[in-house]
């Protein structure tokens, strides 16, 4: 199956990642970055496929909302990889996190009953492009973050070995944490505004206090309150990331918690 | 014909000896001329950096190549002959070759891993081939040597550790603040290690430098030195509100920057982070500012911790890159003695089969009247004596030349046999 094939990409990415910390040799680095495009590939094929055989955007579950999930996440190391130097080491750290995402998506069920027409609408996959990749977005800053504040303990605690060598500098993991977050944060916003678009197509109204709804709002207020943090009170550095994996642990709940915990026409 | 080295080094030969030497890309060219004006060489090259000057050399007289050099050197360097001499190390063949992959993969360079020799190398190269001094010899030599440093510097963590305090101060200053453009470097005091590693700044890309010292003239003329700025010693709290990294190294016996003016100092500037480098001793800067949230301090055991630790990490890549230069070194030998084989074989042959000719010649003269079958008989009995006789010799050759070590007996072979 394509999606397992995808998954052996994803930990080849991420061993080719991890041995350029050792031989600094570009051909891993190249290796770590076709891998891992590999595995995209991969996943976009099987979102086209189900695409194809569901005839509507596949994201009336939580098993291919997670799915989703990993493929955003995925896109975004991608280009985070090429776009800011030294960064290969993003891979070493957010595949990790898209492999346990494609694996728990494999055993959760894909219900397929139930379809109702109201997803049959143009608007709604659109209003999924935006929600799930600023969410992959948001996740890159939070894995930023980790590797900020562990490089930074490790510097000020002047252990220099493999790993620090590895993780690109403080400079460029806080820029980073912020640069993603700049760019997630109006996705997130066309995001919610298409679904608020959505919602008043189905259901005629624009906004119905959805669980999901006031959730993703509390994460857009969030993002928006540690965007102020840093643009108007400075905050950086492990301020900022704590902030920004706080926020991010907001955005797991409002993905995951709220389906389990709440029930309204948001959960699956 | 042997392969030569002829030089001398940073581990042989003063600085002055070296820099008198020194050749420059406008002189090497009639070096090289004169050199192979000689009939005795066939083949040279110079490589001459301000570390090394040496003579690869292919010539089939190797004392007559020694002493051709040994006068060029002296005339054009105006060093006496003799005490040239004492300085000058010399190599042949297999040592030649492992010489010259062992310099252009850096490691006789006086920093393992340095990645200038090789562009160096390379360029040495270019002109003596531009200049038509190469031959296939040297040309093969100086691909594989180009290709084993490639090779080691890719397969081997050999470039990649710092073993002095000044590069180490660099990598952290670069895993801190990312690219050193634009950023802003004080520099306490003075001395050796903490000018070397402000130029090692400056070389990385930190563009403002300035010098503070207790006796501000010294700050000035140290700054003259560093292409910086000098001020007064007690404009040291307002300097920490902008600077970026500090370089101190002040004979001070207290410590001039504290932990509690830190503390204030950082919150002014929002914690924005600052990176000392301590190398005072005794220290001054006091430890317990390393625990301020943007700061990050290094003293001198710090940095050389990090040094010793590089260090063994380098000694095992030059390990591995022996290993490699080993390898190669094979190859070329096993390729140099395939090289003097054959023709030397021909040769052999052709030697025997002249005296056979004359022989024949002399023995079918002293007959009377030979017949067409008397002929051919004495032919064929001269011809089977000579391909017996050289039969074993010539398939022991071959069976040697396997091994590599054929080119002594080579050499041995046209020796005794006067071809």
């Amino acid at each position: 199956m394509l999606n397992v094939l995808a998954v052996i990409f994803y930990i080849l990415a991420m061993l080719m990642s991890v041995w350029y910390a050792f031989y600094k040799d570009t051909r891993l680095k190249i290796a770590s970055l076709i891998s891992i495009f590999v595995a995209v590939i991969f996943q976009t094929i099987t979102i086209f496929m189900l695409y194809e055989e569901l005839a509507i955007f596949p994201i009336f579950s939580l098993k291919y909302a997670v799915f989703m999930f990993a493929w955003a996440i995925a896109v975004g190391s991608i280009l985070v990889s090429i776009l800011f130097r030294e960064t290969i080491s993003v891979i070493g750290f957010s595949s990790p996190l898209i492999i346990v995402l494609l694996v728990v998506s494999f055993f959760l069920k894909g219900s397929t009953k139930e379809l109702s027409p109201i997803f049959n609408t143009d608007i709604f996959p659109i209003h999924v492009l935006f929600s799930i990749i600023s969410y992959g977005l948001f996740a890159l800053s939070f894995v930023s973050s980790i590797m900020y504040i562990s490089q930074e303990t490790w510097l000020k605690r002047k252990r220099i070995m493999w790993v620090t060598r590895w993780l690109p500098s403080l400079f460029i993991l806080d820029d980073l944490a912020y640069k993603t977050l700049t760019i997630g944060l109006p996705l997130l916003t066309l995001g919610i505004i298409t679904g608020a678009l959505w919602a008043n197509r189905v259901y005629g109204s624009y906004w119905n206090w959805d669980p999901k709804e006031t959730w993703s709002l509390i994460v857009w207020f969030s993002y928006i309150f540690i965007l102020h943090g840093r643009i108007s009170l400075g905050w950086k550095g492990k301020k900022f990331a704590f902030a920004s994996i706080c926020c991010f642990l907001l955005v797991v709940f409002s993905f995951i918690g709220v389906n389990f915990i709440f029930k309204g026409y948001h959960s699956f | 014909m042997k392969l030569l080295v002829i030089g001398l080094n940073h581990k042989t030969a003063s600085v002055e000896l070296r820099e008198k030497l020194s050749f420059t890309d406008e002189q090497i060219p009639v070096l090289l001329k004169e050199i192979i004006s000689f009939p005795e060489i066939t083949e040279s090259l110079i490589l001459s950096t301000c570390n090394r000057v040496e003579f690869y050399i292919v010539s089939e007289d190797t004392e007559k190549a020694i002493d051709i050099i040994k006068g060029i050197m002296s005339r054009y360097g105006g060093v006496d002959r003799d005490e040239l001499s004492s300085h000058l190390y010399v190599y042949f063949d297999r040592d030649a070759v492992t010489h010259v992959f062992r310099v252009a993969s850096s490691l006789d360079s006086m920093v393992i891993g340095e990645a200038q020799i090789l562009g160096q190398t390379k360029n040495a190269y270019r002109i003596a081939a531009y200049n038509s001094t190469t031959g296939p010899i040297l040309n093969r030599l100086m691909h594989r040597a180009f290709r084993v440093a490639k090779r080691i510097r890719t397969f081997t963590t050999i470039g990649l550790y710092n073993v002095s305090v000044s590069s180490v101060a660099v990598e952290l200053a670069k895993k801190i603040f990312g690219r050193l453009t634009g950023r802003y470097v004080l520099l306490m005091g003075a001395g050796e290690m903490a000018e070397d590693a402000a130029r090692y700044l400056k070389d990385a890309g930190t563009t403002k430098l300035i010098v503070l010292s207790r006796t501000f003239s010294h700050a000035v003329e140290l700054a003259e030195r560093l292409k910086g700025s000098a001020v007064e010693f007690d404009e040291l709290y307002n300097q920490l509100l902008d600077v970026d990294i500090v370089l101190c190294s002040t004979s001070a016996d207290h410590y001039l920057i504290t932990y509690d003016k830190m503390t204030r100092i950082m919150k002014a500037r929002q914690h924005k982070p600052l990176f000392f480098i301590d190398i005072s001793v005794p220290r001054n800067i006091e430890p317990a500012v390393s625990t301020i949230e943007g700061v990050f301090l290094f003293d001198i055991d710090d940095l050389k911790g990090v040094t010793s630790q590089n260090l063994k990490e380098r000694e095992k890549a030059t390990a591995e890159a022996s290993h490699f230069i080993e390898e190669e070194v094979n190859i070329f030998m096993n390729w140099l003695g395939e090289l003097a084989l054959v023709p030397t074989i021909v040769s052999l042959r052709q030697k025997f089969e002249a005296i056979r000719q004359q022989e024949l010649k002399e023995a079918i003269s002293k007959l009377d009247k030979p017949t067409e079958k008397e002929i051919e008989i004495l032919d064929a009995m001269s011809k089977g004596i000579i391909n017996k006789i050289l039969h074993e010799p010539i398939t022991e050759i071959k069976k040697v030349h396997k091994s590599g070590e054929v080119l002594k007996d080579i050499n041995l072979l046209k020796k005794i046999f006067k071809i």
